[in-house]
């Protein structure tokens, strides 16, 4: 093919026929923004960033979709195209929820929360799972984002967790049609497009139905065509960019397609596929549940032999040993479950020690439970006839189990069969095994571990292996012909239907309850252990979310609400085995009984509050507690400033009607991301004398954050009083006037207990520790040591992640 | 008694019973309890070692007063059932006791026995007789005075006030128990892990506490919602407060407010209370690491080690005096020494070592040496200067004492303390300053054993008996 020579921006770059101008200034590293074009998908113009100028040609084409030809000159910045280009992004932006990108504090504020907060709605790029991988912010980050004159469109109603394993937050849609595009691509008969035109424009699968009850086969192309955070994997998303990326074969059924597993700290966070297109294309077993699998909670973890009634805990040598009495033993009187999901070389040593013995061989498929066992042989493992069995996954129930004279479990998950056993060994999973699988064709085919595995967790083979070094048996003899895929097999790339249900006797509906939502059974014994719902507890009146990700939470508890006072809080578990969490009070009433609190969505306990509703019950709410603010201290006639954001705002509230009692004249400062983040603006200014309102991107009052207030008018208050996240006290801190002025912030530090009992809240205050729940919450501004409590409020930042992906539908669930 | 006796008893050839145990090596990744316990016939044969002393030692050391050798009686005759009802009109929590009692400088410390040889395992018969009706569904619930009409408000549901609400639950008065936690139980249930005290048999004693009629109020913060005043102006009589030490000592070195930095209490509490080693089936984030420190050398302090050994970590404990010092009890120093606790005695943490990102990555320690015995008679500790020297490690845990939680004193004026923050009270009726309210427990004496607050307990409960009958507190002096 003969290369040619065009101009972009007065360079001379090679070009190919069939090339589009991007094509040509991408491949001679000229950037051209550009949102909706995708290296695997074909032109299609629709978001008109990557506009440049040619001579000859009207206007200013879309450099995506215009070809590439000899001569051609072509400027990618002009004042015109630059304009216009800024245009578009301000029209995006309005649409899709960019506070953070032109907010002035942004760096720092990244800084100090070095990970997204995990909200439900990504209202923020600071909210957003994929803060580090959106491309739109890339290029917005890039200068064309500081001014938006366009007012900010914010729907809540936008985000969607009713479908499987995608999370959809159609917000940070910008209608590039990668998704659908790379869904026609792969299936030919989309399962989603866009439904509806102008401002009501989304993606969505016919009559906005659930995409599960569609033709959507959940191979999940979209969620990586996606540029935004738009469509997510609702597990892996926080886990964040992933170090790497290692091409392997999903084992979990006969098909063995490739698969592109994502790394990050040495686990499987995410699969993906290898191409977006149609011979590349996975299954949601694959994609999905193949990652909750190897880092399921439920994963064998231990090598334990029976001694006595016990089983111990002992080194791989030492299994093996006994493996090799209990073989050598019981010669004749022996059954080996092999499985034919297991790698080549684990089922030639299955035969071979099996071979060796006199034992009976079975290879169960894939994808087969117990209830699958030849009849001959369940019948003579339920009547006790075997002396040893050796059983490669959840083969053998209970009740045989403990007719076994010698059972050998492998496993990569805890059963309950399991504790009958003489030897358990726990193996790796799929993508932490090395080892030869069947191609298609019945070929032999290398499969690289992906990962390492752990705990005490071993490749089927490797202990094997070992013990036919000991039987001294020659495993070659047992060579055989790997099978192909058999001529009728369905694909589960192409059929729901044809998905696989079981892995080594295991259900994965049991372990992925995703699974069920697309019609995967549950194991016979499988029962959805519901979340542990408090029967006393606390009832919840009232549950509104008065913007997203914050949730007004009415609790009937009328013992605290008699005892309430300005600026304390309780903490609160929603079930008995909840965190306990620390939530300042906004609001009571003695009389009728009830409390309030906001309630921030910022991870696992926050969100399984913000998910009782009315009629449920809080499991525990322990509080008042804290010291409340002195309101002795504020003088009648004094004026005082008090400053909000996020639960802030209305943490500020019940200090605020109090000073008004008092006759203090009260100024309240709020600040928010957006003006779609604002609220208690009306019940704010109903207590104060003014109500000064801040956004960060200038899209309702003064464009900043309390930052400013305290800078511009700190000086003219005799008492200050600042609540919000840290990094907000801190900048408030920052410009507080240094004169030794009282001034207070209120501290919300990892609690336990919040009675002064662990000591988990330390804060360093003056240079000395103090207890933020007993000694607190309330401090000097000017003395908290915020680097600190930033560091310490962020222990568990990465723990934390692994309880995250426990919520459907914003319910919390169990695995 | 003659040594002939004792000689006698020798020849008769029964040496102690050993309780079997979990392997060493198994119960270190396990939460399980440690000791098996023990049959019925191994029981009979420790306590027909027992010699029925007319004036038994042991029962003089119990805390409690325990008439041991009356419920061993009972055990040697194959009767646990009588033995468990002996035990239970003198202990609220003989389960409890017979796991986490130092019984080797009480009981068992002055069994004549022990002189020449080993004493009688009294903790273990106590266990045995506690759990043989427990499992066997044999209890049956202590009988109760008729109503008085008085009420008693106890604060904190803690050992001192099980037992304090038991004793006068029985004596025929209301009980209401106002306890902070979301579960009942107090240090027995945050504080001491599992593998020494399973928690199914506090909650099942707290049962039994039910049953007595008591009321126990979860959740609630007395000091925060109602304070000690307000109790009694609400009607009740009088008030026991045992509301223990709950207020962690730190060493006051730098860098201790490091991320990794733990109190014992949140520590233990992460993993007793709020069951982190089940994250994330239960929400409360574990604390992972690869090699825990562990400061201090008290009961604690073993707890505090051997659970960081059972969440997967390589588990040293510093402690500046010597192994010999340690106050911890013999058995559980000899527990974690088995399950492979590394001990670092003698040595002195100076400075805790943090990363930029504010993670401890190392405890600087001192060598100390022991110079003169102080106040407490043990040899002080000196520091060997330069013999500085660094640990890496990823956590450490600070178990070096409680002081008492100053929420109640803050909140109730009228109630004096001590210069260490304990409560003032009367050391013979446990009586405080405001003459309705009675104190026992950690809260009383500082941090100390489980039996001692129950002693106290019931010394409090008896106080509070006369308060409410009108009679003197005081025993009368005895005739001359």
């Amino acid at each position: 093919m003969s290369t040619f020579k065009i101009t972009i921006d007065g360079r001379q770059v090679d070009a190919e026929p069939g090339m589009t101008v991007l094509q040509a200034a991408k491949k001679a590293g000229i950037f051209i923004p550009s949102l909706c074009a995708h290296d695997e998908l074909d032109p299609y113009g629709a978001c008109r960033l990557c506009v440049v100028e040619i001579d000859g040609m009207r206007g200013t084409p879309t450099s995506c979709t215009t070809p590439a030809a000899e001569g051609m000159v072509v400027r990618t910045t002009s004042e015109q195209l630059e304009t216009q280009r800024r245009r578009t992004i301000e029209l995006m932006m309005s649409s899709h929820p960019s506070p953070c990108l032109v907010c002035d504090s942004r760096a720092d504020c990244e800084n100090e929360k070095k990970t997204p907060t995990r909200a439900t709605s990504a209202t923020r790029c600071g909210a957003c799972s994929n803060r580090p991988g959106c491309e739109l912010r890339k290029i917005a980050l890039g200068s064309y984002s500081r001014d938006i004159g366009l007012p900010m469109i914010y729907d809540p109603s936008k985000v969607e967790r009713d479908d499987p394993f995608i999370d959809k937050d159609h917000n940070l849609c910008v209608l590039c049609g990668r998704c659908f595009r790379v869904c026609e691509k792969i299936h030919s008969k989309p399962a989603i497009s866009i439904a509806n035109r102008g401002k009501k424009a989304k993606i969505s699968a016919a009559f906005g139905r659930s995409w599960s009850s569609e033709e959507c086969l959940f191979c999940g192309a979209c969620i990586d065509a996606c540029p935004t955070g738009c469509l997510t994997d609702r597990w892996g998303k926080w886990f964040g960019e992933p170090d790497k990326t290692v091409e392997s074969r999903c084992a979990m059924c006969p098909k063995h397609c490739k698969i592109m597993l994502r790394i990050k700290d040495g686990k499987v966070v995410s699969a993906g596929m290898a191409a977006l297109n149609k011979e590349s294309a996975i299954c949601p077993i694959g994609r999905f549940a193949l990652p909750q699998m190897v880092n399921s909670p439920r994963r064998l973890r231990k090598i334990a032999v029976r001694r006595g009634r016990e089983q111990v805990p002992v080194p791989p040598e030492v299994a093996v040993e006994r493996l090799f009495e209990i073989l050598s033993q019981n010669s004749g009187k022996i059954l080996v479950i092999s499985n034919a999901g297991a790698t080549y070389e684990s089922r030639k040593a299955m035969r071979a020690i099996s071979g060796v013995f006199g034992g009976k061989l079975v290879e169960m498929p894939l994808d087969s439970d117990a209830s699958d066992l030849p009849a001959d042989i369940a019948a003579d493992l339920a009547a006790g006839n075997y002396s040893a069995v050796f059983s490669y996954g959840d083969y053998v129930s209970e009740e045989a189990a403990q007719k076994i004279g010698h059972l050998a479990i492998f496993d990569v998950m805890k059963t309950p069969a399991q504790k009958f056993a003489e030897v358990v060994l726990p193996i790796s999973a799929f993508a932490e095994t090395s080892g030869t699988l069947a191609a298609p064709d019945g070929s032999k085919m290398a499969v690289p571990a992906a990962v390492a595995s752990s705990g005490d967790q071993r490749p089927l083979n490797g202990y094997l292996c070992d013990l036919c070094k000991k039987l001294g048996v020659d495993v070659k003899k047992y060579d055989f012909d790997l099978e192909p895929l058999p001529a009728d097999f369905k694909s589960p790339t192409e059929d729901k239907k044809a998905l696989p249900r079981r892995v080594l006797g295991h259900f994965l509906a049991d372990y992925v309850p995703d699974l069920g939502l697309l019609g995967l059974p549950h194991s016979p014994k499988w029962h959805e252990k519901a979340a542990a719902k408090a029967s006393g507890g606390f009832e919840i009146l009232e549950n509104k979310m008065l913007v997203p990700n914050f949730h007004e939470l009415t609790v009937k508890a009328p013992e605290a609400a008699k005892f309430a006072r300005p600026g304390q809080f309780a903490i609160l578990m929603a079930n008995s085995d909840s965190e306990r969490s620390p939530f300042t009070l906004v609001d009571w009433n003695a009389e009728e009984g009830w409390v309030k609190f906001i309630i921030e969505e910022v991870g696992r306990s926050s969100a399984e509050i913000g998910a009782l509703q009315k009629g449920d019950r809080l499991a525990v709410l322990s509080g008042p507690l804290g010291t409340p603010l002195d309101l002795g201290r504020f003088k009648e006639g004094s004026k005082a400033l008090l400053l909000g954001g996020c639960y802030g705002i209305a943490a500020i509230y019940p200090i605020a009607r109090e000073l008004k009692k008092a006759g203090v004249r009260t100024v309240c400062a709020i600040e928010a991301s957006s003006s779609y983040m604002l609220y208690y603006k009306d019940k704010l200014a109903s207590v104060c004398d003014e109500l000064i309102v801040s956004t960060r991107d200038g899209s309702e009052g003064r464009r900043g954050g309390c930052i400013n207030v305290m800078e511009e008018r700190g000086a003219e208050f005799d008492e200050i009083v600042a609540i919000g996240c840290v990094f907000m006290m801190k900048q408030c801190a920052s410009k507080a006037p240094a004169d030794g002025r009282d001034m207070f912030c209120s501290l919300n530090p990892i609690m336990v207990d919040g009675t002064g009992m662990c000591g988990a809240c330390r804060v360093t205050v003056g240079g000395e520790t103090k207890f933020a729940c007993v000694d607190g919450p309330f401090f000097r501004l000017d003395k908290v040591d915020f680097g600190e409590l930033g560091k310490r409020r962020s222990a568990y930042r990465l723990i934390e992640i692994e309880a995250m992906p426990r919520h459907l539908n914003g319910k919390c669930y169990r695995g | 008694m003659s040594e002939e006796k004792v000689r006698k008893i020798k020849a008769s050839g029964l040496p102690r019973m050993k309780m079997p145990e979990q392997d060493p090596v198994r119960r270190a990744s396990n939460f399980e309890e440690v000791p098996y316990g023990i049959s019925l016939e191994m029981a009979m044969d420790e306590a027909s070692r027992c010699l029925q002393c007319p004036k038994p030692r042991c029962k003089a050391a119990c805390p409690v007063n325990i008439n041991i050798p009356q419920f061993v009686a009972e055990i040697s005759k194959g009767d646990p059932k009588a033995a468990a009802e002996k035990l239970k009109t003198q202990t609220a929590l003989p389960a409890v006791c017979g796991r986490v009692c130092p019984q080797e400088s009480q009981c068992e410390g002055s069994c004549v026995l022990g002189i020449r040889g080993e004493p009688v395992a009294i903790g273990a018969l106590e266990r045995f007789a506690a759990d043989y009706v427990r499992l066997n569904n044999l209890e049956k619930a202590p009988e109760k005075a008729a109503p008085t009409g008085k009420r008693v408000a106890i604060i904190g549901c803690g050992p001192a006030g099980i037992t304090a609400a038991a004793d006068l639950a029985i004596a025929g008065h209301e009980v209401e128990i106002f306890e902070a936690l979301h579960l009942p139980g107090g240090v027995l249930m945050y504080g001491i892990p599992q593998f020494r005290l399973p928690k199914e048999i506090v909650s099942h004693e707290v049962e039994s506490l039910k049953k007595l009629g008591v009321k126990i109020h979860l959740n609630y913060i007395v000091g925060k919602l109602r304070t000690l005043e307000s109790l009694l102006e609400d009607g009740f009589d009088a008030v026991f407060l045992g509301s223990g030490a709950g207020l962690p000592m730190f060493l006051g070195i730098p860098g201790e407010n490091s991320v990794g930095v733990f109190s014992a209490n949140e520590f233990l509490t992460r993993f007793n209370l709020m069951k982190a080693y089940d994250f994330p089936e239960h929400g409360t984030t574990p604390i992972r690491a690869k090699h825990i420190i562990t400061v201090g050398g008290g009961n604690v302090a073993m707890d505090s080690s051997r659970t960081a050994l059972r969440v997967g970590a390589k588990s040293t404990i510093v402690y500046r005096r010597a192994l010999e010092q340690m106050p911890a009890r013999k058995e559980e120093i000899h527990h974690a020494q088995q399950e492979g606790v590394e001990f670092q005695m003698l040595t002195n943490p100076k400075r805790v070592i943090a990363g930029e990102d504010g993670r401890v990555v190392a405890l600087e320690c001192v060598r100390m040496e022991l110079g003169e015995p102080d106040a407490s008679g043990r040899r002080s500790p000196v520091e060997i200067k330069g013999s500085e020297f660094q640990i890496p490690c990823d956590v450490v845990v600070v178990a070096i004492g409680n002081r008492p939680n100053p929420l109640i004193p803050m909140t109730s004026p009228n109630l004096k303390t001590t210069k260490k923050g304990t409560i003032e009270c009367d050391p013979e009726t446990l009586q405080t300053s405001i003459p309705q309210v009675f104190a026992g427990g950690d809260v009383v004496s500082g941090a100390a054993t489980v039996i001692s607050a129950m002693g106290q307990a019931k010394i409090a409960a008896r106080s509070i008996n006369r308060f409410l009958r009108g009679e003197p507190l005081k025993d009368a002096p005895a005739a001359v």
